[in-house]
């Protein structure tokens, strides 16, 4: 089994750093990451990672427009995506989720923990991406921005 | 939280409009009723008796067609400056027309029948006119149609002896007079009484109305607050707790490389953390410290210099300063260093990088009316102006609260607590000076930042208690 590909969509330089050292240990993957949306986006259609873990609060392009133009594009539209943010309040969830997101995490969250996630979010999701790309090769023309069907952990 | 003083003026204007609104809806509306009813009557009488008048040219005829016409003229003009929005003068009109509408025909009637007892029961509809007054028009009217309308009965009751017949006894004739005198006036105070209860509960609603508006947005402010604080606060945690966590697991088995730069970001992030509580926790002991002070002669340049220091020590950014020679100012150094760090820090903040930042210093006069005040008291003007994305005008009077930072600030990655420019105008009017930001909102014409304070000599060594604010700018005038 060759490593999984994780891309980070990070703009805090330090914390950035942080993730592209410590996740390969706790999770064995090979890490990349983009500093801003826009960067991100380019590298999730040129590299096609594994599993993307996405900041909410970036300047630009932010996590949910981010996601939603993911999920719009066939060719990024199956990778896993994890929003990553320091809002917790009920109706931030419901956005993220709302928005495409496989996933939710919170800041502050551990290492081992992010790592935990990534790894289920990619085996568990393996059905259901299968479904979604059905799906979208199905329909005429994939809609950007609604809520997708697939895995929708808590 | 400050209150801008604008608001108890504005609720006035809210309270002066609605009535108004009220006033001149119902001007129009009793403008109609009265000139339909006015022009039937008028018209009716003519038309029922014109053989007789027009061929007599009587006095009755040219009295009665006289007023009649002055009747619907000041009712159909009253009308006309309801239309237009002019409440006032259309009430006076519309109030003056009935009245002479009345007149006439309590005049016809003495004319064919004498001072009867219908007229003197009639005088009471003059009280009509008090209710139009008060209405249309409000308090002054209608104690001015209460004085007139007592005059128009003792007219119609005293002043026409060619035409009175002796149907009624003096005695009936001056307690019914009286009479009507005591209703009218009666009338008038429950009328007047009640207007003023009106009034204050029109003022209570709209106190009521802006203390709600001020809650929430003390509500709003407070959400602005903890979303501000849990991201900035979470994301150098994470990084905090993720290094020591990573250290704590692998510490064995990592280069030393990898070690020391773990514990430097793990060091950083402290830093940070730390420099953000500082920075809202510090707000709460600067209110407090800056309370009590002793003022002293302060040089602009040298507290210019110690800030820049702090905020741009390698001189990476273009900050070009023309201080005049003398810049000294009545205040703290530490306060005047503070300002500086906080509006330079700004400056760098939300300009790109090449960006000029020119600080100006120069001293002015302030005008005053005293004759005989040789040395008119001076303060140094201080402008800082960068190149940034300026302020949208609109959104500059709420930067100066705790906290608040522009929507867009805050989708950026660039730091800040919301909490530089609140400071700075506290301790600029802790120092009895003036803040003031001018922006366009255009991004590459920048802000521009004029703070006033008191001018000192710098051979005045006493210190000097500061108990005058120089809050009146247009006093102001450039000595130049």
């Amino acid at each position: 089994m060759s490593t999984a590909r994780v891309l980070i969509v990070e703009d805090d330089t330090d914390l950035r750093e942080f993730l592209l050292a410590a996740l390969p240990h706790y999770g064995g993957f090979q890490v990349t990451c983009a500093a801003d949306g826009i960067q991100g986006l380019i590298q999730a259609v040129e590299a096609q990672p594994d599993c993307m873990v996405i900041d909410v609060k970036m300047p630009g392009l932010d996590g949910y427009q981010l996601v939603r133009a993911l999920r719009g594009d066939p060719a990024t539209a199956t990778i896993p995506l994890i929003i990553l943010t320091a809002l917790a309040q009920d109706r931030d969830r419901f956005t993220g989720m709302a928005s495409g997101a496989d996933r939710f995490a919170q800041k502050p969250i551990r290492p081992r923990e992010l790592a935990d996630i990534i790894l289920a979010v990619m085996q568990i999701d393996e059905q259901a991406r299968h479904t979604r790309l059905q799906l979208l090769l199905d329909d005429e023309e994939p809609q950007g921005g609604e809520t997708q069907i697939g895995e929708m952990g808590v | 939280m400050n209150v801008p003083v604008q608001e108890n003026a504005a609720e006035q204007v809210t309270i002066n409009d609605l009535d108004t609104a009220r006033g001149l809806s119902l001007a129009t509306m009793i403008g109609w009723i009265l000139i339909l009813i006015a022009a039937i009557a008028f018209g009716g009488s003519i038309f029922a008796n014109a053989p007789i008048l027009v061929l007599a040219n009587t006095p009755v005829f040219n009295t009665f067609f006289f007023c009649g016409i002055i009747s619907l003229a000041m009712l159909g003009v009253g009308l006309r400056l309801a239309y237009a929005q002019y409440l006032t003068w259309a009430g006076r009109l519309i109030v003056g027309g009935i009245v002479c509408t009345f007149l006439l025909c309590q005049m016809l009637w003495i004319w064919d029948h004498g001072l009867d007892a219908f007229v003197l029961t009639s005088l009471a509809l003059y009280i009509i006119p008090l209710g139009l007054a008060y209405v249309l028009n409000g308090i002054a009217l209608l104690f001015l149609t209460a004085i007139l309308s007592s005059l128009l009965t003792g007219l119609l009751v005293f002043a026409y002896p060619p035409f009175l017949q002796q149907t009624v006894l003096v005695g009936e004739v001056l307690s019914s007079w009286l009479i009507t005198i005591l209703l009218i006036w009666i009338i008038a105070m429950l009328i007047f009484a009640s207007a003023i209860t009106y009034n204050r509960a029109l003022e209570k609603l709209g106190s009521l109305e802006l203390a709600f508006k001020r809650a929430q947005q003390l509500d709003d402010l407070k959400d602005q607050f903890i979303t501000h604080v849990n991201h900035e606060l979470r994301t150098p945690i994470m990084t905090l707790q993720g290094s020591i966590d990573y250290l704590h697991d692998s510490w064995q088995s990592m280069r030393a490389d990898q070690v020391q730069k773990l514990f430097a970001q793990a060091m950083r992030s402290a830093e940070r953390l730390n420099a953000h509580l500082a920075s809202i926790l510090d707000v709460r002991n600067i209110e407090q410290s800056s309370q009590s002070w002793q003022a002293t002669v302060v040089d602009v340049s040298e507290a210019f210099m110690a800030a820049r220091s702090l905020v741009d020590p390698f001189s990476e950014y273009p900050i070009v300063a023309t201080l005049a020679d003398e810049s000294f100012i009545w205040g703290d150094a530490g306060f005047l260093q503070q300002i500086f760090v906080n509006l330079l820090g700004n400056a760098i903040k939300y300009s790109p990088d090449r960006a000029l930042i020119t600080v100006k210093a120069s001293r002015l006069a302030l005008s005053t009316r005293s004759r005989t005040n040789q040395n008119p008291p001076a303060v140094i003007e201080i402008q800082i102006h960068d190149h940034g994305q300026g302020i949208p005008p609109d959104q500059i009077p709420l930067l100066f609260h705790r906290f608040v930072r522009l929507a867009r600030d805050l989708a950026s990655n660039i730091p800040g607590s919301g909490v530089g420019l609140y400071t700075c105008k506290l301790l600029t009017e802790r120092m009895g000076g003036t803040i003031n930001i001018e922006s366009a909102g255009i991004p590459g014409q920048g802000t521009t930042c004029i703070i006033r304070l008191p001018a000192a000599d710098r051979h005045q060594p006493e210190r000097r208690q500061i108990t005058r604010k120089l809050a009146d700018r247009d006093r102001l005038a450039p000595g130049r």
